[in-house]
């Protein structure tokens, strides 16, 4: 199985803004392993001189709009599902770095 | 010189962010102006609603493609949106979209001229487009908590990054100047620095004179004006030739300038250094350009900089100095030009706008769109030297009271009773008047013995007597004749 060190998972975690204790990274280090084996599977195939595929639509060009204000939304329509608003601003916790 | 040790050298590279005057978002139909109410000019795009799907805005497209023309690049046939994954609260979706391995714009270069007069050439690696984030406030209240406008979240910039060509903060400062005044004339971007319209990033690195090997590089973000940029720089540069004749080794990281205390910060610890995670946004197909696309903007281009003082200089035969002053801001060449539709004449237009206006301006601390003499007005004074109503030195006498009343030039002359004296008969007989005074006498005989100079002192009386408003030429003419 191909082994994934406890620095890797810590690293993971820290980009997911997520904590665990000694026995989730122990469980996740064993899972990551696992999942690194089921993925590796695609290094088998043979990729040399195969351009790089960003879409399964060959040829298409993403949709592009006009330069016109629309769906304009209220903002006591689009705060109503904040947990915390004041003076037209998202209040979230303190977040300087 | 910038470094105090003269052993090093400073290599930079420069990442500027340019916001787009585009009415909508890049990817969102919601208004992207500056300055409205917190939370106003989102929606649920902008928000990371579910369900909600990207679609891309032509006109920034348009936009960059303008860029890549304006800076001689190759436009890509395809390129690709990518996300680049942080959080923040700012930043809803938990990652910007953005393009990182296959930007619209690619490789191309800009000549900047340099104080002493040469010119240098900077390679641009690749302008790329992508959304810019919210704006989170940290003060407001309550210490326990931020709060987040996202008016700004999904407003389109367009990063346009250099190679580490940069040797002097001198150059650096002429390359801003010179990409601010492509983004206006091309009117992709207001280039305003202190909104934020637009920003600089500045990587910064030293190393021995002589060594190719580039040295630890650290980011200054966000400095906010020219005269910020050459001082962070001069002391971020010093403070690593520091660091390394210490003993120590500079540590990668991004800093802050702080222009009260004039110094650099650390802004995140190496340690937390972001790992973005880019990958091909799978809401995005890829974007492809035709070359029909790049040639119909192509045909729109407007005269650049570059071309505007080429042309100056054949047009008009200003000097090359002149030139560049003139078209170094869209601003200043497009009040030239006003001041040219009523002054005529192209030297002496240019020479009171740099000369006079700019001198003003610089002593009053104002900026060009804050003058007290317009450019209507000014090109009106240089008409009125143009056709002899006043001279010269009459004129700068009217230009003061311009700047004072700013009243136009014709109601001045008017009022004080500039106009120039052209009439020889009523010129004559105050060089009569002189020359028979008992200096004028002893004066007239020395200057038939050959003393040419006391000509001077002759032309000085008469103007004195017709406060200045002899026409100065004719003076002369008169007086050679009268005094053989």
């Amino acid at each position: 199985m191909s082994e994934v060190d406890i620095k890797t998972v810590e690293k993971l975690a820290r980009l997911s803004q997520l904590d665990f204790n000694e026995e989730e990274k122990a469980t996740l280090q064993n899972e990551f392993g696992k999942i690194f084996d089921f993925v590796s599977q695609l290094q088998e195939v043979d990729t040399e001189n195969v351009e790089g595929m960003t879409s399964v639509v060959k040829n298409a060009s993403t949709p592009q709009r006009q330069d016109n204000p629309q769906n304009q939304i209220s903002r006591d329509n689009l705060q109503s599902n904040a947990p915390s608003t004041e003076m037209g601003f998202f209040v979230v916790p303190k977040i300087m770095d | 010189m910038t470094l105090y040790n003269k052993d090093y050298e400073i290599v930079m590279g420069l990442e500027i962010h340019a916001q787009l005057k585009t009415k909508t978002k890049l990817f969102s139909t919601s208004i992207a102006n500056f300055g409205a109410e917190p939370n106003t000019q989102a929606n649920a795009v902008d928000l990371a609603m579910p369900g909600m799907l990207p679609v891309l805005n032509t006109e920034a497209v348009t936009s960059a493609i303008k860029f890549g023309l304006a800076i001689n690049a190759e436009i890509a046939p395809v390129s690709v949106f990518s996300r680049k994954n942080y959080f923040y609260p700012d930043l809803p979706k938990g990652y910007q979209i953005s393009q990182f391995d296959l930007p619209t714009v690619g490789k191309g270069v800009l000549d900047v001229t340099l104080e002493d007069g040469s010119t240098k050439t900077i390679r641009i690696e690749r302008a790329h487009l992508e959304e810019d984030a919210g704006k989170s406030v940290h003060d407001l209240g309550s210490n326990s908590v931020s709060h987040v406008d996202l008016n700004r979240a999904g407003v389109p910039l367009l990063e346009i990054v250099s190679f580490p060509d940069f040797r002097t903060p001198e150059e650096v400062a002429a390359y801003v100047k010179k990409l601010r005044a492509i983004v206006q004339y091309i009117d992709i971007c207001d280039g305003d620095m202190s909104q934020g319209s637009m920003r600089c990033d500045v990587n910064v690195s030293v190393r021995k004179k002589g060594e190719h090997k580039l040295g630890t590089r650290r980011e200054i973000k966000n400095v906010n004006s020219i005269k910020n940029i050459i001082k962070a720089i001069t002391y971020e540069a010093n403070h690593q030739v520091d660091i390394i004749e210490n003993g120590g080794e500079v540590q990668q990281e991004t800093i802050l300038w702080d222009p009260d205390a004039g110094v650099t910060r650390s802004m995140r610890s190496k340690e937390d250094a972001h790992d973005y995670r880019y990958f091909p946004d799978p809401d995005i197909l890829p974007l492809r350009i035709s070359d029909e696309r790049i040639e119909a903007i192509k045909a729109t281009m407007p005269e650049l900089p570059e071309q505007k003082k080429a042309r100056l200089m054949a047009d008009y035969e200003l000097s090359a100095y002149d030139a560049e002053v003139i078209t170094s801001s869209k601003e200043t060449a497009d009040f030239y030009e006003e001041v040219l539709e009523a002054g005529k004449d192209a030297k002496l237009c240019a020479n009171w706008l740099i000369v006079e206006l700019f001198a003003i301006l610089n002593k009053q601390d104002l900026e060009l769109h804050e003058t007290p003499v317009s450019a209507k007005q000014l090109g009106e004074l240089v008409g009125l030297i143009v056709d002899k109503t006043i001279s010269g030195k009459i004129a700068k006498t009217v230009f003061e009271e311009m700047v004072a009343t700013s009243k136009d030039p014709k109601v001045i002359v008017e009022e004080k009773g500039l106009v120039q004296i052209t009439d020889t008969s009523a010129i004559e007989p105050i060089i009569d008047e002189v020359i028979a005074s008992d200096l004028g006498q002893a004066n007239a005989e020395k200057f038939r013995n050959g003393a040419d100079r006391i000509l001077g002192w002759f032309v000085g009386q008469v103007m004195q007597k017709t406060q200045g408003k002899a026409n100065p030429a004719m003076v002369n003419e008169i007086l050679k004749e009268k005094l053989k």
